[in-house]
Order: structure tokens, then sequence, then C-alpha cells
């Protein structure tokens, strides 16, 4: 069956095929990042069966989701504006709510508060992603543009998360007794997120053969 | 009244769906407004290029005006004064001094050449003129003005001579491209050889100009903006929606060809 999985499998797949000739730090991060991701998934499904409780793995993945993330924002606002010491303190800000919450409830604890203040300073870099764009003079053609599809994928994820992310323990539950909430959701938002990305590395792969 | 799991988890389900389908339609939204966008900039790009085209239009319709007025000032004005110059001298009559009459006789030749100069000068500014007898005319009288210059072995090729039709607005920039051609190939090119072809096929007026001077640099010289030159040809043959291809080798020369749609 279809799982979150199976979708950072084939968004890998993607960026294998798409990233692997380009000569942007960025694009060969994201492979590298995309790497962590599967791995990440794969070990928690591990810690999952033979510890029953994997959201350690989660936390510790959480700083390295950040930190894409934030470079990724960072490369694509460089565009229009530099915010790199911007995103450097929203990064080290992450980390202290992360190592203050992770010190006061234990790594086995799911540091939902660091997710969620993540989920919200991240919709905000992205909405300001796309008031920069528009105020732009300069046309780009959106429908072949990395930067536009990449950040898409991210503000859907974060913004549509958002419920989940304050609803943390509630989804948990099971819905009409047999399916879990929280699983339908973040398939949802990650198959939007992987599916807009894995297409963002079309858009690249197509932009460095037409500009190389 | 407490409200039951699965309600709870209805509306929650129900408010990450709004969540998730926001940022669509901010998506969808920023696209939109990216179409607008581009459509702003054609428009302000065509309204930049219809400005320029009436701009060159303006200054051709005043340099044509200008010419027009000097090639009525040399013959109706000059020519005229000329021609009664030549009369007086002839009226003149020193049989017994032969010096003063070979001088007279030298004045009258200079005088006569002068007239003749100056009413085809006349005829080659007052670009109208020339094209009412149609475009193959016009060309024909440019070559026979370049052949009288000298100094050049031209090969002509000129099938427009007993063309049917006509365009008088396209003839009279058509011609003023040829001239402009050639006063460059004079000033500039260092040629001995021109060959020029004109003809018509399909509806498309084709004048090929090939030369064997010292050649240029044909993107530097096209984006000089100082002068008439190149950029002015390019404009002139905007304006009657027609095409340019100039080639040119160092020490080898230059071809230009031009394609306009005619009539």
């Amino acid at each position: 069956m279809l799982d979150a999985n199976t979708l950072e499998v084939i968004c890998l797949i993607f960026s294998l095929i798409f990233l692997t000739k380009d000569k942007s730090r960025f694009w060969l991060i994201t492979i590298a990042y995309l790497v962590v991701v599967v791995i990440t998934e794969l070990f928690a499904k591990y810690c999952g069966r033979t510890y029953h409780n994997n959201l350690w793995v989660y936390n510790i993945y959480t700083i390295f989701e950040a930190g894409y993330i934030c470079y990724g924002l960072y490369y694509f606002i460089n565009d229009y504006i530099n915010l790199k010491k911007f995103l450097i303190a929203t990064y080290i800000l992450i980390i202290a709510i992360f190592s203050y919450f992770t010190f006061r409830y234990g790594i086995l604890a799911y540091n939902a508060v660091t997710v969620s203040i993540m989920s919200v300073i991240f919709v905000i870099y992205t909405l300001l992603y796309f008031y920069l764009l528009l105020k732009d003079e300069n046309y780009v053609d959106l429908k072949f543009h990395p930067a536009f599809w990449w950040i898409g994928g991210v503000l859907i994820f974060y913004f549509g998360g958002t419920i989940a992310n304050i609803f943390d323990e509630i989804i948990q539950q099971k819905f009409l007794g047999k399916y879990n909430t929280r699983v339908i959701i973040y398939f949802t938002l990650n198959l939007f997120l992987y599916g807009f990305w894995s297409y963002s590395f079309t858009c690249r792969a197509r932009q460095r053969k037409i500009c190389p | 009244m407490q409200s039951s799991p699965t309600e709870n988890m209805s509306l929650i389900l129900l408010a990450s769906l709004v969540f998730l389908l926001m940022p669509f339609f901010l998506l969808i939204y920023i696209r939109s407004y990216n179409k607008h966008k581009k459509n702003h900039i054609v428009e302000k790009q065509h309204m930049q290029q219809r400005f320029e085209s009436e701009i060159l239009k303006t200054h051709i319709e005043v340099q044509e005006q200008t010419m027009q007025t000097i090639a009525t000032e040399l013959h109706d004005n000059i020519g005229q004064i000329l021609s009664l110059t030549t009369l007086t001298l002839n009226s003149i009559h020193i049989p017994e001094n032969e010096k003063v009459s070979a001088k007279i006789g030298n004045s009258l030749s200079l005088l006569n050449k002068s007239i003749k100069e100056i009413r085809e000068l006349a005829k080659i500014l007052h670009g109208e003129q020339i094209v009412e007898s149609g475009i193959g005319n016009a060309i024909d009288q440019e070559i026979n003005w370049l052949k009288r210059v000298g100094g050049y072995e031209l090969k002509i090729n000129n099938d427009l001579l007993d063309l049917k039709v006509s365009s008088p607005d396209k003839d009279l920039i058509i011609l003023r491209l040829l001239q402009e051609i050639i006063n460059n190939i004079i000033k500039h090119a260092q040629a001995t050889s021109i060959q020029i072809d004109a003809f018509i096929k399909n509806e498309i007026l084709l004048l090929i100009v090939k030369e064997n001077g010292i050649g240029f640099n044909y993107e530097e010289a096209k984006n000089k903006k100082a002068g008439m030159g190149l950029a002015s040809i390019h404009k002139r043959i905007e304006m009657i929606k027609g095409k340019i291809d100039v080639n040119s080798t160092f020490e080898k020369g230059t071809s230009i060809f031009i394609e306009i749609p005619y009539p």
C-alpha cells in the first residue's frame, strides 16, 4: 500500500534522476536531505516495531528538517533580498525551543511545540517569498519555476499541518474506530510536499538544460 | 454539553482540509496574478514598439519632406539660375578673342554638367517621384547613379522592372533602404565589386546586395545608437514587416538579404 515512506522514496528517486548533475549546493544538499528523510523513516519503523517508541527518531530528525528548510528559504528568498542573518537566527531559535522542550519533557515525548512554532515561522517566510515574487517587476514563468514549486510545497505542508500540530494528541486516536487521523493528515500533506518537490526537481533540470 | 470524539475528529479533519485548501487557492491566485503581470509587460512592450515606430515614421516623413524641398529648390531655383547663366554666356559673341572664347566654352560645358548633375540629384532626392514609375525603375535609377559614380564592378539582376503591382509607401522605404546600403558601401566598405539582385517570389520582394569589401562586426554596428546606420535600416524594415539578414566576414565582404512582403 502507498504510504508516506513510499512518497519519500519516490521523491528521492526523482532527486537522483534530476539533481545529481546539478552544480548548485542547495540542490545537492536536497539529495542528501532526502536520503536522511528515507533513512529516518525506515529507522523509525524499525524502532516502532522493536522498542514501541520512535518519537525520539522524529525529534532528532526535526533538527535536520529545520536546517534544510531554513537553507532552502534562504536560497530562494536570496533572489530578492538577503535574509541570511534572519534565517540563521531563526534556526538558532528553533534549536533553542527544541532543546528547552527536550530537556523539560525528555527526548521520548514528541516535540509538537517546536514543530508548531517552526511551522508558523516557515509559513511566514514562504508568504514573504510570494510577496516578493509578486512585487518583482521581472516576469518568470511559474509553470517551470523550481523555486515556486519548492516553496509552494513547503507552504502547503506547514500551513496544512497547523491544525494537526495543535491537536497532535487528539488526532492520535482512531477515527470512526478504524482510521488513524494523524496518518491520513500527514499522508495527504506528504503527498503534496513531495509531489511539489519532485516537480520542482524536473523544473530545475529543465532550467539547467536551458541556461547551463 | 460535551461533544463526542468522532465529532471532534471530524472537526479537526475539516479544519485541516480548509487549512490545506487555503495555500492552494493562494498558489492559484499567485499564478493568475503572474499571468496578468505577463500580459501587462507584453502590452507595455507593444506600446513601446508602437511609439518607436510612430517616431521613426515621423522622422522618415520629415526627412522625405526636407529632401523634396531641397530637390525642388535645386531643380526649380538653382537649376534655373544655372540655365540662365548658360543662356547669358551663350549670348556673348567674341569671335576675335580665341582665349576668352575657349574659356567661355569651358565654363558652358561645366555649367551644363552641373545642370545635369543637379537634375539627377534632384531626381534621387525626390523619392516619391521616382517610385511613381515603379520600384523596379527606382532601383534602376539608383544603379545608374552608382554606375556614374564609377569605381565598382557591378553585377545587376533587377527583375522588378516589369512588375505589375506596386505599393507606394513600401516602394519609398525600399528605395531609401537601398540608398542607405549603397551609401554605406561607398563610405565604409572599400569594395571593388557590388552585386545587386532584386526579384519577387511568392509575394515576397527579395533584395540581395553583396560586396567584396573589408567586412565589419555586424552585432556591434547594429547596437550603435549614433547616426542613421544599421539601426535605422532595421527599424525601417520592421515598419514594413520585413526581415533582414546580414552576413559579414572580415576582409571578404558583406552580404545583405532583405525580405519584404509585397505588395
